[in-house]
């Protein structure tokens, strides 16, 4: 299944999506089959299944994104290379049963996005996000790694089952903290929360527009995979133990990561920090560590991703047509573009959390799942929260339907407008029968 | 088959309204007609056929469309069930429906909005229709809002004048008063019975014991959405109003059907009622009350439409009156000759009203029965219908209203009043009669030259009406013609446990000819007066002491804007100057302010500088191992 992905490297994107596309096909062979690879360092399970499903997914969508963005350059092919690299990371952090396979895979898709990020070479911005995103993510990986360590030198495997057995004998050392905590640390970096998130605003808009979007759907919702598993596979014993951190840190993030998105008149910032928001509430997702949990977590995830690759698929085609992702430009959109307006719309709507779409639904079984467990407060802060996201992601359908007599109209190609009715249409099914993803597992 | 009839009949006015509401104006007449028109005739004949069905014995109708709500113990379905009461609703409906349906053809010719008026009308009977054909309360009360709704839009049809669309609110206000008392009632009884199914809530009540607390209680506030349907006092000040309305919907809404919707759900909750007699004795105290209230008001109007509004709501109370009694057959007795005989009296209005050019005020008509034979010889029918005059068909009802209330226990009162108030029904109405068809032609002469009488479309209908406002009463003879009641016989499978109430035959005698004397009496002294001396009314302004009072209608409308609007409206504005501004707008603002200023400052911290964010990441971590080592 994964050779597959290699065989097709360096050739156009063409052939690279009916890669993907047959790579999709196998990876629903393995439908409940549970195969265990590469000596029980990883195993193909529902869990896995679905989320690498998402990944290649939101990979093929991307690639149908990045064609216009990449018309006109000639390093695509090196592009490519690497994002195919990064997918095999991230279906590694999807299905590991191992803590050096998760090592890997998080190696994997970081260091290619250290060289994607870095990839637009004549931009100074694009460089300092290369090199910033790589110095803390080394930092990061240290932390992971020595947690990781620790957690060997108590318990003398790797293997996540060994450690759950570990962790539900009890008595545990306090080295065992230790390394939990600097796991955490490692983890938290990788999904981008408060007060590890420093790296995405400034690297979410200096790297390439297309970089962006992938950082933003793929690697965010391997990061997201590769934590759930870590957590209830190996440390579901001491939940009552970590719980508490990821309580603050994830009503933390929902709130400062909203509030500060607020401020943003760059709209690739404001996603940047919208990422940071919705990293807040995938956290939830982990916190309530069972079945109703990975269930919302792929739910968010999906109407997540298919949202963001939606408005950065925008943002291209703005920054592009007009060199400014600024929200003036957006003014009177609705009058010279008004189909992409409307699916503008519908995507910040999603992103927003209102019906019937998507991501109103993510939240809403996100938020049952946590009152069902009896976390009622930080489910309030959460709604609170995302109030202050209904307010920015809503001010840039206010300009666009703002009429302000602009001339520039934005050139978009059919396939584009395909594009964005796909994303729309995925957003509004997803909206009307969230069951199609929250039943399969 | 059946049930699929009884799906169909409200089924078909629904398809007339959207498909007639989304024509646009230069729709052709004839295609409206047909849809409208032909919608409504299908479901008489679909409602004769279920009548017949019921007559021959059969058990009630029903027809299961959805699971509708379903919460916890609640199980609403959109279902529903025609028996014998639902039955005769639907006939008068439908039937009269279709005759004015076929009138507004012609009375409606040159509206520009035609196809708009019909798709209301016919949206009008759909809501009536689910009302009366619901088998529980809530699809009752659905309808019950529907029909509010199309009074509402049809009051104010012609909506460029303001007064018309003011007298469109105040009926939709009015009747919300009325409704919140319908809504409470519901949840009373959903309280109580654990269910609105009628059959479930009736079984269970059935059983439940007289003077029940509660029952009293659910009884008077669906009396009170019954006030403002039916219009009585204190709600009834919305009809005379609602006259700004095209006529036919004035005979068809405010005459008819929707203002008798009071009526049919008390009916409907006979048994809750027959639990209660203090909320009996309050109906029948507020309906003989408003009987003789409105009717007086009506000796002094001049507006040919205002004095049958008055008569309309006067008579509401002859049958809230007969209800609150026990005499539910009785009432139902009225609401069928009355949906005749007003209907039927409105639509000659209508006629003249339409022959005059517009005019409404009798003192500028007189001598129309040469010029409009037709419409005399009916609109004389219906004043003799009214008035009560055997053997017409108000003759029949009102005497048999008259007859229980003075059998109910404590009724003779009541009895008095009503009795009065029949006399001064028959005078208000000969004077309208006199003033109108009889002396001279008191209009300017460019009315005098375009006097007509109306055409088919119109007239017909008008001589059909006539026809059965005639001859309706022979469906509930007295006792003392030893012919079956057939009203009562067909309607007795709907009431339950009510009291018997039964005049004796020489009382009944006596009533008859006492009335038969007392009517020729009024018949002459207003001819008397209106005819042969020729009295024409003077203006309001003109009229002096009590009568002006009374013309004035008693000030009940300056009380109430004094009462109740005047300080509602302080309120309102006190409301909007200062708590709207300061305290909403402040505090919405106020968030709006903590919010932009909290993310001013928080993305200060932002800077840029790696050195920083990895300590902010370090200052992280160790906060994690002080919460976890330290504090825990």
């Amino acid at each position: 299944m994964l050779a597959e992905i290699f065989s097709f490297k360096k050739i156009l994107p063409v052939l690279v999506f009916f890669g993907l596309a047959t790579a999709l096909y196998f990876n629903f062979n393995d439908w409940s089959t549970y195969h265990s690879y590469f000596y029980n360092m990883t195993t193909i399970d529902n869990f896995s299944i679905v989320f690498s499903s998402l990944l290649i997914g939101a990979v093929i969508m991307w690639l149908l994104m990045a064609g216009s963005y990449y018309r006109d350059e000639n390093k695509i092919t090196d592009h490519l290379a690497i994002i195919c690299f990064a997918l095999v990371g991230g279906i590694l952090m999807t299905s590991y049963t191992n803590l050096m396979m998760l090592f890997v895979g998080i190696e994997t898709i970081s260091i290619s996005m250290y060289v994607l990020a870095a990839s637009d070479k004549v931009s100074l911005r694009s460089n300092e996000a290369g090199l910033k995103y790589f110095l803390m993510g080394a930092f990061a990986t240290g932390l992971l790694l020595f947690g990781i360590a620790l957690i060997y030198g108590c318990t003398a495997s790797f293997d996540l089952g060994v450690i759950a057995g570990y962790v539900s004998a009890g008595n545990l050392p306090q080295m065992f903290y230790v390394g939990l905590i600097l796991i955490l640390s490692g983890m938290f970096f990788k999904a981008g929360v408060i007060p590890f998130h420093w790296w995405t605003p400034d690297v979410y808009q200096g790297a390439p527009t297309a970089i962006t979007a992938f950082m933003a759907t793929v690697v965010k919702a391997a990061a997201f995979a590769s934590f759930f598993r870590l957590f209830q596979m190996s440390f579901a014993g001491v939940a009552g133990w970590w719980i508490e951190i990821l309580i603050i840190v994830s009503a933390v993030t929902m709130i400062f990561g909203n509030l500060m998105a607020v401020s943003q008149t760059s709209l690739k910032r404001l996603f940047a920090y919208s990422s940071i928001a919705h990293a807040g509430y995938m956290l939830m997702a982990i916190i309530a560590c069972n079945d109703m949990g990975a269930r919302s977590l792929i739910l968010y995830a999906y109407a997540y991703s298919a949202a963001s690759i939606g408005a950065f698929a925008f943002l291209i085609i703005l920054i592009n047509q007009l060199q400014t992702d600024h929200q003036d430009a957006l003014k009177g959109l609705a009058y010279s573009n008004p189909l992409l307006a409307i699916f503008l719309a519908v995507i910040l709507i999603s992103l927003a959390g209102i019906p019937p779409t998507a991501g109103f639904f993510a939240k809403y079984y996100l938020f049952t799942t946590l009152i069902s467990q009896g976390y009622v407060g930080l489910v309030i802060i959460a709604v609170l929260s995302s109030l202050i996201g209904v307010y920015f992601y809503l001010r840039p359908i206010i300009f666009m339907f703002q009429h302000s007599n602009v001339e520039t109209k934005l050139k978009i190609s059919q396939s584009s407008l395909a594009f964005f009715a796909l994303v729309t249409l995925i957003i509004v099914i997803l909206g009307f029968m969230p069951q199609l993803i929250i039943e399969i597992i | 088959m059946d049930s699929l009839i009884v799906l169909l009949i409200p089924l078909l006015p629904l398809i007339g309204f959207i498909i007639s509401g989304t024509l646009n104006k230069q729709a052709n007449h004839t295609l409206i007609n047909g849809l409208t028109c032909g919608s409504v005739f299908v479901s008489f004949l679909l409602s004769v056929i279920l009548f017949y069905q019921l007559q021959s014995g059969s058990a009630p109708i029903s027809y299961k469309l959805l699971n509708w709500i379903y919460v916890g113990a609640l199980k609403l379905d959109l279902s529903f069930t025609v028996d014998a009461l639902s039955s005769i609703m639907l006939l008068i409906i439908t039937g009269i429906g279709f005759l004015i349906h076929v009138y507004s053809t012609g009375y409606m010719h040159d509206e520009p909005d035609y196809a708009r008026f019909f798709s209301y009308l016919n949206l009008f009977v759909f809501f009536m229709l689910l009302l009366v054909m619901g088998n529980n309360f809530v699809v009752m009360f659905v309808g019950w809002e529907g029909v509010g709704l199309c009074s509402y839009l049809l009051i104010g049809f012609w909506f460029k004048n303001n007064a018309y669309n003011d007298a469109a609110k105040k009926a939709f206000v009015m009747n919300r008063i009325g409704d919140l008392g319908f809504l409470i009632g519901m949840f009373l009884i959903l309280n109580k019975f654990g269910s609105l199914n009628y059959q479930t809530v009736f079984d269970l009540a059935s059983h439940a014991a007289t003077n029940d607390p509660t029952i009293t209680v659910i009884c008077i506030c669906l009396f009170i959405g019954a006030l403002g349907k039916s219009a009585q006092i204190p709600l009834y000040t919305w009809l005379p109003d609602a006259m700004a309305g095209p006529t036919p919907v004035s005979a068809l809404i405010h005459a008819a059907t929707m203002v008798t919707a009071g009526i049919y759900m008390i009916v409907r909750t006979n048994v809750l009622y027959t639990l209660s007699p203090d909320a009996g004795f309050l109906v029948a105290v507020m309906g003989v009350a408003t009987a003789l209230f409105a009717a007086t008001i009506g000796l002094k109007q001049n507006d040919i439409k205002k004095v049958l509004a008055y008569s309309t709501v006067s008579q509401l109370g002859y049958m809230f009156a007969a209800l609150g009694v026990g005499a539910y057959e009785t009432g139902m007795f009225h609401v069928i000759t009355h949906a005749f005989f007003k209907a039927l009296l409105f639509l000659c209005a209508g006629s003249v009203i339409h022959a005059m050019s517009g005019e409404q005020d009798i003192r500028s008509m007189g001598g129309l029965r040469k010029k409009l034979p037709i419409t005399h010889i009916t609109f004389f029918i219906g004043t003799l219908a009214i008035s009560g005059f055997p053997p017409f068909s108000g003759f029949f009802s009102k005497d048999e209203i008259l007859a229980k209330v003075h059998e109910y226990n404590g009724g003779f009162m009541l009895f008095t009043i009503l009795a009065i108030t029949s006399v001064i029904t028959a005078f208000y109405m000969f004077r309208l009669y006199w003033l109108t068809f009889w002396g001279n032609f008191r209009g300017n002469s460019h009315q005098a030259s375009h006097l007509h009488e109306s055409p088919k479309s119109i007239t017909i209908p008008l001589i059909l009406l006539a026809v059965f406002a005639a001859s309706a009463g022979l469906i509930g003879l007295p006792h003392l013609f030893h012919a079956p009641h057939l009203l009562n016989n067909f309607l007795a499978p709907v009431i339950i446990n009510a009291p018997t109430l039964e005049a004796s035959a020489s009382f009944e005698i006596a009533l008859i000819v006492v009335s038969l004397i007392v009517l020729a009496l009024v018949t002459y002294i207003t001819y008397q007066i209106y005819v042969a001396k020729a009295r024409i009314p003077v203006a309001d302004a003109d009229e002096k002491g009590i009568s002006k009072w009374v013309a004035n209608k008693y000030y009940i409308d300056e009380l109430y804007n004094a009462l109740i609007t005047q300080p509602l409206q302080a309120v309102s504005t006190f409301a909007n100057n200062y708590i709207e501004k300061y305290v909403i707008d402040g505090t919405v603002n106020s968030f709006r302010w903590l919010t932009n200023t909290g993310s001013l400052l928080i993305r200060q911290i932002q800077t840029g500088s790696i050195g920083l964010y990895i300590f902010g990441i370090v200052i992280g971590i160790i906060c994690m191992f002080v919460f976890k080592f330290y504090l825990a």
